[in-house]
């Protein structure tokens, strides 16, 4: 019983845990991106986008894990960084307000997903999602252990690895410092010699392309092919933006953060309360993220705040 | 290649001034473009004659001009409750969270007054006002609190708000299930009679309800209009918003500016919250608001927050929603996500072109003379 709980709980949060693991690297360098559940939908989008790739290539009987992961995951990432190079172009370029721009990347993105989505051919997902969550066999023979630690597909461990990564790359890299200075202070970073546009769009297109994974995942692996158009992502994004802030821009805690989101969204399934208590259960994500806001605003703790440029383009020659 | 002085191809630098009728024409043929190029998108897609798509469009907007109407005052309301804020450069991405809570007690007074105002003409007003007030006071708190947090404690308010609306739509859904446990297997409630509906000016249908909401929301826009232009109060939040420093330098307190601005930021939402219960939906949802609070952002920024351009721009989407709503229809393809997708690329044309009217671009001849040289 909880055995299937944390399970439930990690397998959900993993969606949350992309969007936040990208969100956060885009905003360590500067840019607030509300486009986070456009971009996760945009990913989702790639990613059957990239099945129905697979299938036109190669046939429906035996699917390889081998083959159709990697299609997808290049084909979520490059939809999610397209619309991330928009993002990247209006924002930093045209020194757009990033504000509006992620909220109309969002308008975008979502739109897309179910235009798209709408028209595109469904049949292969529950097949193609077999194949996509497959990783290791016979894990039950090793009982709770097994399930807790090797019942997922690639990409809920692609996930961990990828907040421990980037943590380390974020503090202890020259570049992650680079990255860092531009999101206090692009000014002080320029006239360190950082070429302040080049990090930018990087990280722009990095932290878009992880995040679009959220949607590939949600779609392909935790709902297993079924929910594709109807599927709540861009609520799940705005949990992602606020899971940023729950982690205090640290992916390590954004990690663990992701599977307490996760263990709420799933408790009611477990706990077996009514349907009104778990209405009150969806709010708690949201209260405890501005709890966590205002906490850590009041306490003005140096290592817990926003970067501080965060939300300001830079422009060169305002000075 | 050894040029030690190598000069950046393209400088940019802003704009001392763009004429009016430059940008106007500017903006206006790039939405037109836009359009034009969304059109003949959709004419691949669906595999149909271009034309016969843009008829299917604007017949679909005008059908229903009542709708059409509404849509764009609803719209207009929204941009218009956040514009105090917006130009004091508070963002307010809360106007959805705020204007659910009003509906929300709104309701729920229905609900429980209902037969009470059903009794006699003076009860339904006294319904009504008891609406009014508690929808405006709730709707106020849920703008305030955030702005409290901002300026006492330099809160995050776009995040803050961000929350705040997700929490305003769990209320709802928890709200309309309580109320609902009695109905049998409803998700939302059903109110149960006509207590607490805004009277009919005309006749008794629907679109009167919908005239009553429409003129009270064209009242608040120009509430807003005189108050941001004429008064000293929208003098003061012109002046927060460029400088904050310099406010707090003439003597402005800039903290009870912010908060009194959120006020009527939040009396504004209340009362689009008001007419949501009794004129425009009589019931309520966790997503009543779609993405609207997002809308009016990008509506009020686009708008260089001027009440009347906003006014155009709010008909101009309610238009291009509804005309697209019915392409998808004829067509069967989606819902209203095409326009969605339509509204998204617009909106990055037009920030394509703010760009290009804030910032000149030129080339520097030089460089690329001597790109060519070293080409040959």
């Amino acid at each position: 019983m909880i055995i299937s709980f944390i399970v439930a709980a990690i397998s959900m949060g993993v969606v949350y845990l992309y969007g936040c693991i990208g969100e956060t690297i885009i905003e360590k360098g500067g840019n607030l991106n509300l486009g986070i559940p456009g971009i996760m939908c945009l990913g989702a989008l790639g990613g059957a986008v990239g099945v129905n790739v697979y299938f036109a290539i190669f046939s429906t009987a035996n699917v390889s894990t081998l083959l159709i992961l990697p299609v997808a995951i290049f084909f979520s990432f490059l939809f999610a960084s397209l619309g991330g190079l928009v993002y990247a172009v209006l924002t930093v370029s045209l020194q757009a307000n990033q504000n509006v721009t992620g909220l109309a990347l969002t308008t975008f993105g979502v739109g897309m997903m179910k235009f798209l989505g709408s028209n595109m051919n469904h049949d292969n997902f529950t097949l193609a999602s077999k194949a996509i969550k497959k990783l290791f066999v016979n894990y039950e023979v090793l009982g709770g252990f097994g399930r807790l630690f090797l019942s997922y597909g690639f990409l809920v461990y692609l996930a961990f690895l990828l907040a421990i990564g980037v943590g380390l790359f974020i503090k202890y890299t020259r570049v992650g410092l680079f990255l860092r200075a531009i999101g206090e202070s692009p000014k002080t970073a320029d006239a360190q010699g950082v070429n302040v546009t080049k990090y930018k769009y990087l990280a722009i297109l990095i932290g878009s392309g992880i995040a679009g994974l959220g949607g590939l995942y949600y779609v392909m692996d935790r709902s297993g092919g079924t929910t594709f158009v109807e599927a709540a992502i861009e609520a799940f994004g705005w949990l992602s933006v606020a899971l940023v802030i729950f982690s205090m821009w640290k992916p390590w805690v954004g990690a663990l953060g992701s599977i307490l989101f996760g263990g709420l969204y799933v408790l009611p399934q477990y706990v077996g309360i009514s349907n009104i208590q778990i209405k009150l259960f969806d709010l708690f994500p949201y209260v405890v993220t501005v709890l966590v806001l205002i906490i850590t605003s009041i306490l003005d703790a140096k290592n817990s705040q926003p970067p501080a440029a965060l939300g300001v383009n830079y422009y060169r020659e305002d000075r | 290649m050894t040029n030690k002085h190598r000069e950046p191809l393209f400088t940019v630098f802003k704009r001392t001034s763009f004429s009016k009728k430059n940008s106007i024409l500017l903006r206006v043929g790039i939405i037109a473009f836009t359009f034009l190029v969304s059109m003949i998108v959709c004419s691949i897609v669906i595999k149909e004659n271009m034309f016969a798509i843009i008829g299917t469009f604007f017949s679909g907007a005008v059908a229903r001009p009542w709708k059409l109407i509404l849509d764009a005052c609803i719209l207009l309301g929204f941009g218009v409750a956040i514009v105090p804020a917006f130009k004091m450069k508070y963002w307010n991405m809360g106007a959805n969270g705020q204007v659910i809570m009003g509906t929300l007690v709104s309701i729920v007074i229905m609900f429980y007054m209902g037969n009470f105002a059903l009794r006699s003409g003076f009860n339904n007003f006294l319904t009504l006002v008891l609406m009014f007030i508690s929808s405006v006071v709730v709707s106020t708190i849920w703008a305030v609190i955030p702005a409290i947090f901002k300026v006492f404690f330099k809160t995050n308010e776009v995040l803050f708000n961000l929350m705040m609306n997700y929490i305003a739509a769990g209320l709802v859904a928890y709200t309309n299930y309580a109320l609902a446990k009695g109905q049998k297997e409803a998700q939302d409630v059903t109110l149960l009679n006509e207590g607490g509906w805004l009277p009919s000016i005309v006749t008794k249908n629907f679109n009167s309800n919908y005239l009553v909401a429409s003129i009270i929301i064209i009242l608040m826009t120009v509430f807003v209009f005189i108050y941001m232009s004429k008064t000293k109060h929208g003098y003061e939040v012109t002046v927060v918003g460029d400088s904050a420093p310099t406010a707090r330098y003439v003597g402005m307190h800039t903290k009870t500016i912010v908060i009194r601005t959120l006020i009527l930021n939040g009396i504004m939402c209340g009362i689009l919250g008001f007419l949501y219960a009794s004129a425009i939906n009589h019931s309520m949802n966790p997503s009543m608001c779609g993405s609207l609070g997002f809308t009016a952002v990008l509506i009020a920024w686009l708008s260089n927050f001027n009440p009347i351009i906003m006014s155009i721009v709010s008909f101009g989407l309610a238009f291009l929603t509804i005309g697209t709503s019915k392409i998808s229809s004829v067509y069967r393809i989606g819902n209203n996500d095409l326009a969605n997708v339509i509204i998204g690329l617009m909106f990055f044309a037009i920030l394509i072109s703010e760009f290009f009217i804030r910032y000149q671009v030129r080339i520097n001849i030089k460089m690329l003379n001597r790109k060519k040289e070293v080409e040959e």
